[in-house]
């Protein structure tokens, strides 16, 4: 250990400069898909002495950190401080969460403790956070470190697998004030594209309007989860548009699709997402061409399964009328487990009243195996 | 990763190649227009040794794998100096376009077919995926280029340049393989 | 949006109109209680605070809540306040929620503030449901829930945070409309 790189506390966490014997921890986190598939140099890494130089490079560094659990010293991630260079007072921050160690807030309040070192220590002016579009985990620790989304950089991440990544670029300013919890755009995703063996999902658009339409001319969709009552073309592109505009932090809304043929084959969403409660509610269609074949249970797992680490929900709710059954079995599939029967709690696309189940599922459920992509 | 050497590349009207040793006195004069200085981060006030210095480091830079691929803009018949454009390397398969017009070229559309042909040259002979545009808020100039070359506008960056020591608003720009136009 | 028009409901021994900041002191006291904002954390901590709460209760022009102080019909001082919140003019649902000051705790003050509530949200407001969800570790509430013939519907997971991020389990109950009269007798005893 040769550079003189500060140690800071984060709520748990120990940031500290690398020292040799982190290697075998770091062979160890470069096994990990996620970490390779987003670092160029971990991918690198394929031996004990690979990561004993990877180890060596940044032990010359004052500004990147061995993240470790302060209570075992368990290496549990990495931060760093990079491209000052570039100019003086600016910065862009990088970051890593060993695989085991994901969904516990790691990342979150590593990059706060860095980003309070950045500003108040180094005297930085201007921190950039730099994300694939498609890493949404990221979108969500930037916003929550109060990084401002400025723009989405097309092509523009090279992470050294012979992909170029679209990237959202967020930054702090110095003189941003803090990020309060709460604020309803805190933690809020603006976009996020997610696959299963069959499915894409994805934000719809206006061009969507025309599947919509057919998708939503359906008697069980009017009854159970009806759209705008206006369905004429110009009325569904600004429904679609709108529902594909996450901006105001409350919902987080998919359009499903056949991942060989691109048929819309039904919807899924987030919403009511309060970020001061950690929850959210979740609701879904399937066309009328698609039944039957698991596409809700599959696409609400997939939604499930990004929502509650790239938003950091810990309960996200599920409300069905005791009279469509079919969406008790989808719940029970993905892990949503029956809480309640709320008594003529909602008036349904038919007009009537209805009974509903409440169902919810938790950040720590067991899920159920097999049941998801 | 080996780069072409510097080369001229021309579409008749401008002919754009290695900025020289005779193009000094010319660069000197166009860095003393304010309008130039607000927006491009050149030394203010600009004198004779910072267009030499710039001149000669040109070769060096342009072989760099951080460098920059600087074309000096000129009239292809009369030889006059019009502009300067350059390819700022961020990777190997990236860069970014800058670009500035003398005061006296301006209002022909020079920077525009100047830009093309450096994008050009970036995409077909460089193999660029990717070209970034990068201008100080405001300045519309840049921005009415950069969009009739097919940049798409990305962003606004809030104290991202740095000019001169100040630190102002930036805005984004992408270009992709076959956007150019 | 349509508001709520303001009234006033007798009960018994109480008495239950909108807020007035003439009682911030009392209402003060009442919500500084230990006992008071260990479940309702009100964000009031002096006079002013308090009394722009009495403010916020009284403004019922955004048709979503109608707060009540009540009152001793007799004494005329605030002993409680009850508010039917989440109220949704379109769909006849709302919630209801209530606190009693420390001074007038054991008197049924609570469960007969909740049922002349929800006589009138019935009645003259015409709701259809009204949902009374507390957390379940707080075994009062769910006597006056019971009292007041909120059926018990779901135990909900981890459903409420609280401003220290401590999650907690709750009741859901909820009383419809249609469902069979119960009887509050608002001179009964300790609840």
């Amino acid at each position: 250990m040769s550079a003189d790189t500060a140690v800071l506390e984060a709520g748990g966490l120990q940031l500290r400069g690398w020292s040799a014997g982190d290697a075998a921890g770091v062979l160890d986190m470069s096994a990990d898909p996620a970490a390779r598939q987003w670092s160029s140099s971990m991918r690198r890494i394929a031996s004990l002495q690979d990561a004993g130089e990877w180890v060596a490079a940044r032990c010359r560094s004052e500004t990147e950190w061995a993240v470790c659990d302060a209570a075992t010293g368990e290496l549990v991630g990495r931060i760093g401080l990079f491209g000052m260079a570039q100019g003086p007072a600016f910065a862009e921050i990088g970051y890593s969460v060993a695989a085991g160690w994901r969904r516990r807030g790691v990342a979150r309040r590593a990059v706060a403790a860095v980003t309070a070192y950045g500003f108040q220590t180094l005297g930085l002016a201007r921190i950039s956070l730099v994300h694939a579009v498609a890493n949404a985990g990221s979108c969500a620790v930037a916003t929550g470190a109060g990084y401002v989304f400025e723009g989405v950089e097309r092509s523009s991440l090279d992470h050294g697998d012979g992909i170029r990544y679209d990237a959202h670029r967020h930054a702090r300013l110095a003189t941003d004030p803090f990020p309060t919890d709460g604020g309803s755009r805190v933690n809020a995703p603006l976009y996020a594209e997610l696959e299963s063996d069959r499915l894409l999902l994805r934000p719809p658009t206006e061009d969507d309007a025309g599947a919509t339409r057919r998708l939503l001319a359906d008697d069980d969709i009017r009854r159970w989860n009806p759209g705008p009552d206006d369905t004429s073309e110009a009325a569904l592109r600004t429904w679609c548009a709108g529902q594909g505009d996450w901006s105001n932090g409350s919902h987080a809304t998919f359009w499903v699709f056949d991942r060989s043929a691109g048929d819309l084959l039904g919807t899924v969403s987030l919403f009511k997402i309060d970020h001061a409660q950690a929850d959210a509610e979740v609701g879904y269609r399937v066309a009328s061409w698609a039944r039957g074949g698991g596409i809700a249970t599959e696409a609400m797992g997939v939604l499930a399964d990004w929502a509650f680490p790239a938003l950091e929900l810990v309960r996200v709710e599920l409300f069905h009328a005791v009279a469509n059954p079919a969406s008790c079995r989808v719940a029970e599939k993905v892990g949503f487990r029956h809480e309640g029967t709320l008594r003529q709690s909602y008036v349904y696309g038919d007009g009537s009243r209805h009974d509903e189940h409440l169902h919810a599922r938790l950040a720590g459920d067991r899920v159920p195996v097999g049941q998801r992509a | 990763m080996t780069y072409p050497e510097p080369l001229t590349l021309t579409d008749g009207r401008l002919l754009m190649r290695l900025p020289e040793d005779g193009d000094v006195a010319a660069i000197t004069r166009a860095c003393q227009d304010a309008e130039l200085a607000h927006w491009v981060p050149v030394p203010v006030p600009y004198e004779e040794s910072h267009a030499r210095l710039f001149v000669a480091e040109r070769p060096a830079r342009w072989q760099a794998e951080d460098g920059e691929m600087t074309f000096a803009v000129t009239d292809a018949e009369t030889a006059e100096l019009l502009a300067m454009v350059g390819l700022h390397a961020h990777d190997a398969t990236m860069r970014e376009l800058g670009f500035w017009t003398a005061p006296w070229a301006r209002g022909r559309g020079v920077m525009t077919d100047a830009a093309r042909l450096a994008c050009r040259f970036g995409f077909d002979v460089l193999h660029l995926q990717r070209i970034e545009w990068q201008a100080r808020v405001g300045n519309d100039a840049s921005r009415r280029v950069a969009e009739k070359l097919g940049f798409r506008f990305e962003g606004t960056c809030r104290a991202r340049l740095l000019h001169r020591g100040e630190r102002v608003d930036g805005w984004i720009g992408g270009l992709l393989p076959g956007e150019l136009t | 949006m349509t508001g709520i028009e303001h009234v006033e409901i007798a009960a018994g021994r109480w008495q239950l109109r909108p807020p007035v900041t003439s009682e911030a002191a009392d209402a003060l006291a009442m919500l500084v209680d230990p006992l008071t904002a260990q479940w309702y954390p009100a964000d009031v901590t002096d006079q002013d605070s308090a009394a722009a709460w009495c403010l916020r209760g009284a403004d019922w022009s955004t048709g979503t809540h109608a707060t009540f102080s009540v009152l001793d019909a007799t004494s005329g001082r605030l002993v409680g306040n009850v508010s039917l919140w989440g109220v949704d003019l379109a769909a006849l649902t709302a919630s209801v929620g209530y606190r009693t000051a420390p001074w007038a705790r054991g008197q049924g003050v609570a469960p007969a503030a909740v049922d002349a509530v929800t006589g009138w949200a019935f009645g003259a407001l015409g709701l259809e449901r009204v949902e009374l969800p507390h957390r379940v570790a707080n075994p009062a509430s769910c006597r006056v829930a019971q009292k007041c013939g909120y059926l018990l519907e779901g135990v909900l997971r981890q459903e409420y945070r609280d401003a220290d991020g401590v999650r907690w389990d709750c009741h859901l109950h909820a009383r419809l409309a249609a469902d069979p009269p119960v009887s509050i007798d608002p001179r009964a005893g300790a609840a």
